[in-house]
């Protein structure tokens, strides 16, 4: 069942279910962090569907179609919409150390709770996991510019196409 | 069920949330009625946080009567506190993100002051001292064990202020021999001192301008630390705090005293230097004969013991340790 909380994502004909939050190029990102480069390249197109928004993935002629069980594994890994770019850091926690950590961040818990709730721990355990998120965009960062050096270094050939197209 | 959105902490959030945290930990560990009465209700919200890092700097340096490195800001100001530690916690209106974390160096270790004469930098080029009293010591101590490893003529020639007068006197002072037993004629020389009257240990009150008192917030300082060794001194756990206070009340005391005793010396002119010399050279005479004296009763003692020993060989019918004992106890006393 879609409601006004969830998305339906499409691609390559088949609809997924994906919560309402999650951001569009959050999925493209993990679906090229995983492998899917084709997506990078796909056009999103935005719908609805009764309460539901949809995203539909165009990919360019000629690309090859997602494997349906594979995606739908993927899809259900995307971490939903995240506030800042360290905001990963939510993943992977438990939802009720999610909750302690999200009333520190909008100043709801006293000193005594914080302490109590060892929050400490849970910082770190934050820290940590922001500092992964962190680390793959790095990577990505340098992957990048490793391309870029490459393309610059690559000497000017003759143009193979016709004058004018 | 509605999925739940992400939390917006970055690592710098993280890092500066957990500083304020550990804080509000230590002051509840530390200062736990301060803390009931006045801090475990306020909210977990950044400014507050910071007023938990002041309160606990402020509370470990009044009770403990402690001082600590405090935290600057860009502009070298040190972080500002109310008179009252409860006010302090509430005082503050916001925080910067970088600014807090970087209060972490403050926070997961004490950071106390040192006190420290600095003898250590007196190896690195550039850096003298015009002080008669130190000058005085090293010239005195050269050859001890208490040697700084420093030319004491050139030293005395670099020591720019100081009255040609006084520098001479010290040149003239007889270093000590090599083989004086300093731990104790620096007691021994401290005896003497109305300044060292008050101290622990009074020994140490000599041995500060060595950098050896063993106390180790009086044997360096962090100027010298950073110039010498290129790093700040060491900061310690918080669950020291008794005996780093112990120490830091000592280094404070030491650098009291020995600052009274160098404005005698300096006020007595050449005077004060030679009445030092005479001083230190008369307890180092009274070690030497005592020390003297005890090498006779010793030797006297292994005499006596070795002639019964050689005498109860040949004598079978009493027992050796009985015979021994016989006359280890008739031996003249040392």
């Amino acid at each position: 069942m879609t409601t006004a909380s969830t998305k339906i994502v499409i691609v390559a004909g088949n609809r997924y279910t994906v919560p309402a939050e999650t951001d569009n190029e959050a999925i493209r990102q993990q679906l090229i962090a995983m492998g899917f480069a084709d997506v990078a390249s796909a056009e999103i197109k935005k719908g609805t569907d009764g309460e539901a928004e949809t995203v539909e993935f165009v990919k360019k002629a000629g690309t090859k179609g997602l494997d349906a069980a594979a995606l739908a594994a993927l899809l259900a890994r995307v971490p939903p919409l995240p506030v800042r770019s360290g905001a990963a850091a939510s993943a992977g926690m438990h939802p009720a150390d999610v909750q302690l950590l999200r009333r520190l961040a909008t100043g709801q818990l006293t000193f005594e709770q914080a302490l109590e709730g060892c929050i400490l721990e849970l910082l770190a355990a934050a820290d940590m996991l922001a500092g992964r998120a962190f680390e793959v965009e790095a990577a990505a960062r340098r992957q990048g510019e490793v391309l870029c050096q490459r393309c610059d270094s690559i000497p000017a050939a003759a143009a193979a196409v016709p004058s004018g197209w | 069920m509605r999925p739940q959105p992400a939390i917006a902490l970055t690592r710098k959030d993280c890092e500066a949330l957990a500083v304020g945290i550990e804080a509000v930990r230590l002051l509840r560990a530390h200062f736990p009625a301060f803390y009931a009465q006045h801090a475990a209700a306020l909210p977990a919200v950044p400014e507050r946080l910071l007023g938990a890092v002041a309160a606990l700097l402020q509370l470990v340096e009044e009770t403990y009567r402690l001082p600590l490195s405090w935290p600057e800001d860009d502009m070298g100001e040190e972080l500002d506190h109310c008179e009252d530690p409860a006010e302090t916690l509430v005082m503050y209106d916001g925080v910067s993100v970088e600014f807090m974390a970087e209060l972490g160096r403050h926070v997961y270790q004490m950071l106390p002051a040192y006190y420290g004469i600095g003898v250590q930098l007196l190896l690195e080029d550039g850096y003298s001292t015009a002080d008669p009293l130190r000058l005085a010591l090293y010239q005195l101590f050269q050859h001890t064990q208490l040697s700084i490893g420093v030319d004491i003529p050139m030293l005395l020639e670099e020591a720019h202020g100081l009255p040609a007068a006084v520098a001479e006197a010290i040149g003239m002072l007889h270093p000590l021999p090599r083989d004086v037993g300093t731990r104790e004629l620096c007691a021994l020389v401290a005896r003497d001192l109305p300044e060292a009257a008050d101290l622990p240990d009074p020994g140490r009150l000599v041995r500060y301008a060595f950098g050896e008192t063993g106390n180790p917030l009086a044997d360096t300082n962090e100027h010298e630390q950073i110039e010498v060794f290129g790093v700040h001194p060491d900061g310690w756990d918080w669950s020291q705090l008794a005996q780093v206070a112990a120490w830091s009340q000592e280094a404070q005391q030491l650098d009291l005293a020995f600052g009274r005793w160098h404005r005698r010396v300096v006020d007595a002119g050449p005077a004060g230097v030679e009445l030092l010399g005479e001083l230190v050279h008369r307890h180092a005479r009274t070690l030497r004969r005592r020390d003297k004296r005890q090498a006779r009763s010793s030797r006297a003692l292994i005499d006596t013991l070795g002639a019964a020993l050689e005498e109860e060989t040949h004598d079978d019918d009493d027992t050796p340790g009985a015979a021994l004992a016989a006359r280890a106890a008739a031996a003249p006393a040392a």
